[in-house]
């Protein structure tokens, strides 16, 4: 063999991979362009689908009915995100901050001792104080409930999380004035106490107590 | 004018608050556990890519309703000249929206705008929270249907009672 048709070969190689890396490139971006950047812009969760594509169908019959409403609206909506930018992104620092400094284990094990009445007031006091989305808060109560705690504890604290929800506070506080914030959290809590309280009594009545028990 | 400094810190005391809230609780948090401060603003600015669009649309949403709805229409439904009944009509429209705060309360502050009452904007928070329509799946995926049937059981007719309430107190 020459060293000319060794270094052929050698190009033709080189040229036989570049092909298929280049194919394997456009494989990825493929996939890249029909999920990842589907998902990032019209979202992951049908919650968020439906939002996204609720504006992008009122905005395009804005457009084609009623132009200068479209375009005052569009531009009433991008001014607010301008104001709002560091409200926003400080609000989802504050929650991811919280979700990873939470002391889980502690938290689920501390739960699961606590016992009586105060114990499921306490329950949905706390449930009102985990930060973040179902996704990263329902396994923390389903782990305070694996560690003992009674079944209306878990439910008082899945009702806490919900309507209290500590961590919607810092959004709260970018969309509405500080004293609705405030009495929305005042309300809240007083509804989960009340509503704790209800869920022990009945937990103590024969057919209550079947009703609010873990099933076999 | 909106001065840089009301940009980045927000120009009412609730956003400074919280950004402020922020910048001190990563100070304390880069101080103490810099491996964790570091996770956190990863995360945090991995959820806000993924949530861009939708806070985008949201706020264009929020817009456009009360660009599109006549306030006129919002009151008569959803103001306090409805009664009781539009401040609990109120409270379960806000169990029905989906997705989380970011999206949600835009558009419940574009209703409040539109010319809905305080009384309803307060049902429709308290709604949002206590019924969650949107929570629902992820409670199917840790816990037994009688559970989630159990929570909605509960937090609708508390829906209802509180808006009732916030109706008469308003």
């Amino acid at each position: 063999m020459t060293v000319r048709e060794w270094l052929a070969g050698r190009a033709a190689q080189g040229r036989a991979v570049g092909r298929a890396v280049r194919r394997q490139l456009g494989r990825a971006l493929t996939e890249i362009d029909r999920t990842d950047v589907f998902n990032l812009l019209v979202g992951r969760q049908w919650g968020q689908r439906v939002v996204v594509l609720s504006a992008v169908a009122v905005f395009t019959w804005l457009v084609l009915t009623d132009p200068t409403a479209a375009r005052e609206s569009a531009a009433s909506g991008i001014g607010t995100f301008g104001r709002m930018f560091t409200l926003i992104l400080a609000s989802l620092l504050i929650a991811s901050a919280l979700e990873t400094v939470l002391p889980r284990d502690a938290l689920a094990d501390w739960l699961g001792e606590a016992a009586g009445p105060k114990g499921v007031v306490l329950a949905g006091l706390l449930g009102g104080l985990l930060p973040g989305g179902p996704y990263g808060t329902y396994p923390i109560i389903r782990g305070v409930a694996d560690r003992g705690a009674s079944y209306p504890a878990m439910l008082a604290m899945l009702i806490g999380y919900s309507v209290i929800g500590l961590g919607r506070v810092p959004f709260g506080l970018a969309f509405f004035d500080a004293w609705i914030v405030l009495a929305r959290v005042v309300i809240a809590v007083v509804v989960t106490i009340i509503l704790a309280l209800l869920l022990y009594a009945l937990a103590g009545t024969e057919r209550g107590g079947r009703v609010l028990a873990f099933e076999e | 004018m909106t001065s840089l400094l009301d940009l980045v810190v927000g120009s009412g005391p609730g956003q400074r608050v919280v950004v402020l809230g922020a910048i001190a609780l990563y100070g304390y948090l880069f101080a103490t556990r810099p491996g964790d401060a570091t996770a956190a603003v990863r995360n945090g600015l991995v959820l806000f890519g993924r949530l861009f669009t939708l806070i985008i649309a949201a706020l264009l949403l929020a817009s456009a309703v009360e660009t599109l709805v006549p306030a006129a229409a919002i009151r008569g439904v959803l103001g306090e000249a409805a009664g009781p009944g539009g401040t609990v009509l109120s409270g379960l429209l806000g169990g029905t929206l989906p997705g989380g705060p970011y999206a949600v309360y835009p558009l419940i502050s574009g209703v409040g705008a539109a010319g809905a009452g305080v009384g309803a904007v307060l049902a429709m928070l308290i709604g949002y929270g206590a019924i969650g329509v949107g929570r629902v799946p992820y409670g199917l995926v840790f816990f037994d249907t009688k559970t989630v049937a159990l929570r909605l059981a509960i937090a609708v007719p508390a829906t209802v009672v509180v808006s009732v309430g916030v109706f008469l107190l308003v």
